[in-house]
C-alpha cells in the first residue's frame, strides 16, 4: 500500500478493481439515503409542487388521495426501503410528474449529455495542451503572459453570461449558428464553446504547471547534456510524464460534465441530465432524482477507477499508489 | 526556477495588498453609495446611465451604481466565507482521517466518496429548499459540496508526512498525537491548502451567480443575482447586466492573479495538483 | 533550438484547430446558410420540415399548407398524466366536452346539448354527431364514458372534482350521475383532465395520445419537441397548417432570441421584459389576455398591527398597483381592487369602495390619525410603545419578489421597519403564523367558477385562508354559493362576498396577470386565451 512497493501484477490489479467496485455498494446506499432524506425533510412534497404548477388549490381530500396514490403517506424509512427493494430488482420506478419510467427518462436525457461532454472535453484538450506547453516553454515571455491573461478571462464570467453572449452575437447578430438545437452537429458548436472556454482557461494553467515541474527535474538536464535534442526530451519524456496531470484533469471534468450542466442545457435547449434533475428537484420527483443520483455515483466511481488504473499503465512508479488516493 | 524568486514574492505582496484593500473597501463602500440601494422608484425604472444614475437604474428604478457598491461586501465576503468554511471543515476531517488511519480513515473516506459522488446541484437545491433561498443558504450549500477537495488534499499530505523522519522522531520522543499534528504535520500540510483555497476563490464567486441563475437567488444587492435577475434585459437595457458583469469579471481576475502568485510562492514546484472544480 | 519547439507547437495547435473544425462539422461552409432562415417555413429543425412527409404520402391534390413552429411547454398529452395534462389541450391534440370562452364562461364544445335533473344529481349530455378520433374511431357516448372512467381511475384530482358516481352511454347520449350535487360539473369538464382520448386505441404502454383535436401527435421527445400532423378529418374543418412543431422552452432568453431570429413562428411563456422586443417591433405582434391569476397581499389577522383595519388601509395606500402592473411586470398586469377580473361577472372595482388608491401622503396621515407615530424619534413609527416592525414573506414566482421589494421600499418610506424574506414556498410559515404580510399569487377562477377560491381563501378555516380571516356572514354566503345552480345568482353571491371581504381591506388585491404570446406578424389564428389551456387551433397557421 505504500508508494515504494514494487509493481503489482495483473492479478493484483484485477483484485484492486473488484475491491473498488464493491466499495460502490456502501457509497450507493449512502448517496441514495442522503438524497431521500434531504428531499423528504425539505418543506414541499411532490403533490404540493404538482398542484402549485397547476396554480390551483384543490381540497384537502384531493391532496390526501393523491398522496396515498403515490405512497407518500407512508413513513420515510418505508418509502426508502420500498424504493431500494424495487431498485435491487431492476425497477427504478416512474416519474411522479408524467408517469414516464425513470430508466426511459435517463436514456432520453443521456445522448445530449454525452454529446456535450465528449465534444467539450475534446475541444478543451486540443487547445489547452499545446497552449499549456507553449506557456511553460516560454515561461516569463510575452507569449506566456498573453496566454495566461486570456486564460483568466475565459474563466472570469459565469457560464450563463458567456452562453447568452455567444448566442446573441454568433447566432442572432451574425447568424452563423442556430439558436434552437437540432440533430445537426452545428448546433453543438456554441454550447461546446461555452463549456470549453472556461475549462481551457483553467487547464492551460494546470498543464503549464505540470510541464514546468517536469522541466525542472534533473532528468531533463541530464538528457540535454547527453546531447539529446530538447524537443525530443520534451515530447518523449516531459509530455509523457505530464500526461498524469492531463488525465486527472480530464477525469474530473468528464465526471462533472456527465452529471449534466443545467444552465448550458437550458440556454441551448439541449435537454440532458442536468436539465432533467433540475426540474425533478424542483418538482420533488423522488424516483427521477434517485435514478440520477445512482447514475452519478456509478459514473463517479467508474471514472475514478479508470483514472487510477490508467496511472498504473502510464507510470509504473504510481503502481501502488492505488488505494491511497 | 526551483527557488522562489523575490519577484514572485513581490508580486504576491502586491496582489495581496490589492486584495486586502478591496476587502476593506467593500466593507465601507455601501456608505459611499449615492442612493439607497434598495430604494424602489418605479417611475425611474430602466433609466440609461447618466446624470443622477451614473450606471443607470434597473427594472425597479434602483440605482445600479449604489447596488454595486452595496453588493461588494456580500459578493466578496460570500466567496471568502465559502472558501474558509470548506477549508476548515475539510482540513479538520482530512487531518483526523489521515492521522488516525485504519478503520476511521476507511469510513471517513467512504463518506467523502458519498459527498463527491453526490451531485452538487441536488444538494444546493435541497438546501435552498429547506432553508429557503438566500445568500447564507447558498453559501452553506456550496461549502457543503466543496469541503471534500480539502479533506482529500490534506489527508494525502498527512499520509506522506507521517512517513517522514522528523515525524517519526517526534513520536519516538514521546510527543502526543495532538502535538505532533499541531507542531509538525499541520504547518507542513497547510501550504497546499492555502494555495488551493486562493485558487478556489474565483470559482466560489462564479458559483454564487450560478446558483442564482437556477432561481436560488438572494434578494439583496449581490453581483451574481443582479446579473442573473437582469439577464432578460440584456438586449433592451444592457447596462443592467454590463456593470455587475464588469465587477465580477475584475474581481475574479484579481482572485485568479492572487491565486497564481500565492502558488508561485508557496508551491513553486507545482506539487499541488489537486484542483478546484 | 527553442524556435524549433515553438514551430512544432504552433503546428500542433493549428492541427488541433483543424481537427476541431472538422469534428464539429462544417464550421465554415454554412456561412451562407442562415440566409435560408429568412423563409418563414424553415424552423431550424430539418426533421420537422413538411417536405419529406409530402413526398412519401401521395397527396391527391397539392397541399399548399405550411408548417408551424411554436415555442411552448413540451410534455405528456395524456389527460390522466397529472401535472402536465394541459399540454394535450394546448397543442390541439385533445379536446374536452366543454370549453371556456374569452370571459371564462363555459361553452359547449363536443356537446350538442345538455340538461340537468331537478335534484341536481343527473346530467344528460348529448354529443355532436360526426366527431371522430384521429384514429378514425367515432367519438360517441361510449368512447367518452370510457375516457372519463379511465381518467378518474388514474387521477385523484379529476375524480375528486368531477364526483362522477356512474355513467350510462346510449349512442350519442351520455347520462352522468354524480355522488352529490355538483353545479360545477361543466366547468370541471373544461379542465384539461377532462380531455377525451380514444381508449380503444391506447397503445400497449398505456399512454393516451389519440384525441379528437385538429392535430395528431406523431413524435414526442421529452423536454425537446413534439411533432404534430394535421388531422384532416377534424370535425370543424381542415387544419390550416399541415404540420406543427412544438419546441420546448428551456430558458426564457434563448426562446426570445429564437423568435427574434425567426426559428420560431410564435412563442408562449416569454419573460415580461422580452415583451419590448416584440410589442410594436416590425415583423412581430403580440396577443395578450387578462387572466384570473391575482397578485395580492394577505395580512396576518392575528397580529396586532395587521389586525387593525386602519393600519391595513394605510398599507394598501402604499401599493402603487397601477405602476406595479405597468412597470414592475412590464405591462403584464391589469391593476385590480376586486378579487375576480372585472371582465367576468364576479369582479369590478365598484365592489371595493373602501379600497384606497395609491397615496403615500394619505397613508402617512391615516397612520398618524390612528396613533402610529414616531414618538421616540428613532425614525421608526411606534404605537403604544411598540415599534412597527413587519415581516413580508413571498416565494419565487416572477413578479412576487419584485412586488415585495417595491412594497418593502414603500413601507419603509412610511417609517416602518420592514424585512423581506423569499422562501421556496410560504404555506408552512403562513400556517404557523410567522409573518405579517405575504405577497402571493393565485388563480381565482381555475374552472371559471368563483366558488373554490372563495371557499379556500375567505371561508373560516379554508385551506388557503392563511391570514385566519373569519366573518360569519361570509361563511353563510359561501355555503349558499356551494349549493346554488343558477349562474346569475352565483355571480351575485360572489360579488356580495367580495364586497364584504374588501370593506375592511382584509386582503389587498394588486393586479391580475396578463399573459401574452409573441409571434411573427404573418401568423394567423393564434390567440392568447385567459386560461392557458388553448393555444393551437385548426385555424393556426403562418400566412
Amino acid at each position: 500500500m505504500s508508494k515504494s512497493s514494487p509493481r503489482l501484477g495483473q492479478g493484483a490489479v484485477l483484485r484492486y478493481v473488484l475491491r473498488r467496485l464493491l466499495s460502490l455498494i456502501p457509497v450507493l446506499l449512502g448517496v441514495t439515503l442522503l438524497t431521500y432524506a434531504l428531499m423528504y425533510i425539505s418543506p414541499k412534497d411532490p403533490v404540493e409542487m404538482m398542484l402549485q404548477a397547476q396554480g390551483t388549490a384543490p381540497s384537502r381530500e384531493v391532496v390526501d388521495a393523491m398522496r396515498h396514490q403515490l405512497g407518500l403517506d407512508r413513513p420515510f424509512v418505508i418509502q426508502y426501503l420500498d424504493w431500494l427493494w424495487r431498485f435491487i430488482r431492476g425497477d427504478m420506478g416512474v416519474s411522479y410528474v408524467d408517469g414516464i419510467s425513470v430508466a426511459g427518462k435517463l436514456l432520453t436525457a443521456l445522448p445530449n449529455t454525452l454529446k456535450l461532454a465528449a465534444s467539450s472535453v475534446i475541444v478543451t484538450v486540443v487547445f489547452s495542451v499545446p497552449l499549456g506547453i507553449l506557456t511553460a516553454v516560454y515561461q516569463g515571455r510575452p507569449v506566456d503572459a498573453v496566454i495566461r491573461f486570456l486564460s483568466f478571462i475565459g474563466n472570469s464570467l459565469p457560464n450563463f453570461v458567456v452562453s447568452l453572449l455567444l448566442l446573441y452575437f454568433f447566432a442572432l447578430k451574425l447568424g452563423w449558428f442556430p439558436i434552437l438545437s437540432s440533430r445537426s452537429l452545428i448546433s453543438l458548436v456554441l454550447p461546446t464553446l461555452a463549456l470549453a472556454i472556461p475549462m481551457t482557461g483553467k487547464y492551460v494553467r494546470q498543464v503549464r504547471a505540470a510541464v514546468l515541474e517536469q522541466l525542472g527535474r534533473p532528468y531533463v538536464d541530464g538528457a540535454v547534456s547527453r546531447g539529446l535534442k530538447t524537443r525530443t526530451v520534451l515530447f518523449r519524456d516531459v509530455l509523457r510524464n505530464a500526461m498524469i496531470t492531463i488525465v486527472t484533469l480530464m477525469s474530473m471534468s468528464i465526471g462533472s460534465l456527465l452529471g449534466g450542466t443545467a444552465a448550458i442545457e437550458m440556454i441551448f435547449v439541449l435537454p440532458g441530465l442536468g436539465y432533467m434533475v433540475t426540474s425533478a428537484v424542483t418538482a420533488r420527483d423522488y424516483p427521477v432524482i434517485q435514478g440520477f443520483v445512482v447514475w452519478m455515483s456509478v459514473i463517479y466511481l467508474v471514472i475514478n477507477l479508470l483514472t487510477d488504473v490508467s496511472y498504473y499503465y502510464m507510470d509504473p512508479r504510481v503502481s501502488a499508489g492505488m488505494g491511497v488516493e | 526556477m526551483m527557488g522562489v524568486s523575490s519577484g514572485a514574492k513581490r508580486k504576491m505582496a502586491v496582489y495581496l495588498a490589492i486584495f486586502i484593500a478591496l476587502c476593506i473597501f467593500s466593507l465601507v463602500s455601501g456608505r459611499l453609495a449615492p442612493h439607497d440601494a434598495e430604494f424602489v422608484d418605479l417611475l425611474a425604472a430602466k433609466r440609461a446611465p447618466g446624470g443622477e444614475y451614473p450606471m443607470g437604474t434597473d427594472w425597479l428604478g434602483r440605482c445600479i451604481w449604489s447596488r454595486i457598491l452595496a453588493g461588494a461586501s456580500s459578493s466578496i465576503f460570500a466567496s471568502l466565507v465559502i472558501v474558509v468554511l470548506s477549508m476548515l471543515v475539510g482540513c479538520a476531517i482530512g487531518i483526523v482521517s489521515g492521522y488516525a488511519g485504519g478503520a476511521v480513515d476507511e469510513v471517513v473516506m467512504r463518506i467523502v466518496d458519498i459527498f463527491l459522488a453526490f451531485p452538487g446541484i441536488v444538494l444546493s437545491i435541497a438546501v435552498a429548499g429547506m432553508l429557503g433561498p438566500g445568500l447564507k443558504n447558498g453559501i452553506l450549500a456550496l461549502a457543503a459540496t466543496s469541503w471534500t477537495q480539502y479533506a482529500r488534499l490534506i489527508r494525502s499530505y498527512v499520509l506522506s508526512l507521517r512517513q517522514e523522519n522528523f515525524v517519526k522522531a517526534a513520536r519516538l520522543n514521546g510527543q502526543s498525537g495532538l502535538s505532533i499534528l499541531a507542531r509538525h504535520i499541520f504547518p507542513n500540510a497547510i501550504r497546499p491548502v492555502v494555495v488551493t483555497g486562493t485558487l478556489h476563490l474565483s470559482g466560489a464567486m462564479l458559483s454564487i451567480s450560478g446558483l442564482s441563475f437556477l432561481g436560488l437567488s438572494s434578494s439583496s444587492a449581490e453581483w451574481g443575482s443582479m446579473l442573473s435577475e437582469g439577464r432578460s434585459l440584456m438586449q433592451q437595457c444592457p447596462w443592467v447586466v454590463l456593470y455587475p458583469a464588469i465587477a465580477i469579471f475584475l474581481v475574479t481576475i484579481l482572485f485568479n492573479l492572487l491565486g497564481d502568485s500565492v502558488r508561485d510562492v508557496l508551491d513553486p514546484n507545482g506539487k499541488n495538483k489537486v484542483l478546484n472544480d | 533550438m527553442k524556435k524549433v519547439i515553438a514551430l512544432l507547437l504552433v503546428l500542433v495547435l493549428v492541427l488541433g484547430l483543424a481537427a476541431c473544425g472538422s469534428g464539429t462539422s462544417s464550421n465554415d461552409t454554412p456561412g451562407a446558410a442562415p440566409a435560408a432562415d429568412a423563409s418563414p417555413s424553415s424552423g431550424g429543425a430539418p426533421a420537422s420540415d413538411g417536405a419529406p412527409a409530402a413526398s412519401s404520402e401521395p397527396a391527391p391534390q397539392e397541399d399548399t399548407r405550411g408548417t408551424f413552429v411554436f415555442g411552448d411547454y413540451v410534455g405528456s398529452v395524456d389527460p390522466a398524466s397529472g401535472a402536465y395534462a394541459w399540454v394535450g389541450i394546448r397543442t390541439g391534440v385533445m379536446e374536452s366536452l366543454f370549453k371556456f370562452d374569452e370571459n371564462l364562461n363555459v361553452r359547449k364544445n363536443l356537446v350538442d346539448d345538455y340538461s340537468i335533473s331537478d335534484d341536481g344529481m343527473t346530467w344528460i349530455i348529448v354529443l355532436k354527431d360526426g366527431i371522430t378520433f384521429q384514429s378514425g374511431n367515432a367519438c360517441d357516448a361510449e368512447a367518452v364514458k370510457a375516457s372519463l372512467e379511465r381518467t378518474c381511475s388514474m387521477q385523484a384530482r379529476a375524480d375528486g372534482e368531477l364526483k362522477i358516481a356512474s355513467m350510462e352511454a346510449d349512442g350519442l347520449t351520455l347520462k352522468v350521475t354524480t355522488r352529490e350535487p355538483n353545479p360545477a360539473l361543466p366547468n370541471c369538464m373544461c379542465d384539461p383532465y377532462s380531455g377525451i382520448v380514444d381508449v380503444k386505441s391506447l397503445e400497449a404502454d398505456g399512454s393516451a395520445v389519440i384525441g379528437t383535436g385538429p392535430f395528431k401527435l406523431v413524435e414526442y421527445v421529452e423536454n425537446e419537441r413534439m411533432e404534430l400532423d394535421a388531422y384532416d378529418g377534424y370535425w370543424q374543418g381542415m387544419p390550416a397548417s399541415k404540420h406543427v412543431t412544438i419546441r420546448s422552452i428551456g430558458d426564457l432568453d434563448s426562446s426570445s432570441l429564437a423568435l427574434q431570429k425567426g426559428e420560431l413562428d410564435a412563442c408562449y411563456g416569454l419573460s415580461y421584459d422580452a415583451r419590448d422586443l416584440f410589442d410594436g417591433v416590425g415583423g412581430f405582434k403580440i396577443s395578450q389576455a387578462a387572466t384570473s391569476r391575482v397578485y395580492k397581499i394577505y395580512f396576518n389577522h392575528e397580529h396586532e398591527f395587521t389586525g387593525d383595519p386602519n393600519f391595513r388601509k394605510a398599507v394598501c395606500m402604499a401599493v402603487d398597483r397601477v405602476n406595479y402592473a405597468a412597470v414592475l411586470v412590464n405591462g403584464a398586469g391589469t391593476a385590480t381592487k376586486s378579487t375576480f377580473p372585472a371582465a367576468t361577472a364576479f369582479g369590478g372595482d365598484e365592489l371595493a369602495p373602501n379600497v384606497p388608491d395609491f397615496d403615500m401622503e394619505g397613508a402617512k396621515a391615516l397612520l398618524a390619525e390612528n396613533g402610529y407615530v414616531d414618538s421616540d424619534g428613532d425614525g421608526i413609527l411606534d404605537k403604544d410603545g411598540k415599534p412597527v416592525s413587519l415581516q413580508i414573506i413571498t416565494y419565487g414566482r416572477t413578479g412576487l419578489p419584485q412586488s415585495s421589494q417595491a412594497l418593502q421600499s414603500a413601507l419603509r418610506q412610511l417609517g416602518m421597519d420592514v424585512s423581506f424574506e423569499q422562501l421556496d414556498s410560504t404555506e408552512e410559515r403562513a400556517n404557523a403564523g410567522a409573518y405579517d404580510l405575504s405577497v402571493y399569487a393565485e388563480v381565482t377562477l381555475p374552472t371559471g367558477d368563483p366558488y373554490s377560491y372563495i371557499m379556500n381563501n375567505y371561508k373560516t378555516g379554508g385551506t388557503q385562508n392563511f391570514g385566519k380571516f373569519s366573518d360569519p356572514q361570509v361563511d353563510r354566503l359561501a355555503d349558499e354559493l356551494a349549493a346554488e345552480f343558477d349562474s346569475a345568482k352565483r355571480a351575485e353571491l360572489a360579488r356580495e362576498i367580495d364586497t364584504l371581504v374588501l370593506a375592511e381591506n382584509h386582503v389587498c388585491n394588486m393586479y391580475h396577470l396578463n399573459m401574452y404570446m409573441a409571434m411573427k406578424d404573418t401568423v394567423e389564428g393564434l390567440v392568447q386565451s385567459p386560461v392557458d389551456y388553448y393555444h393551437i387551433t385548426y385555424l393556426t397557421c403562418v400566412k
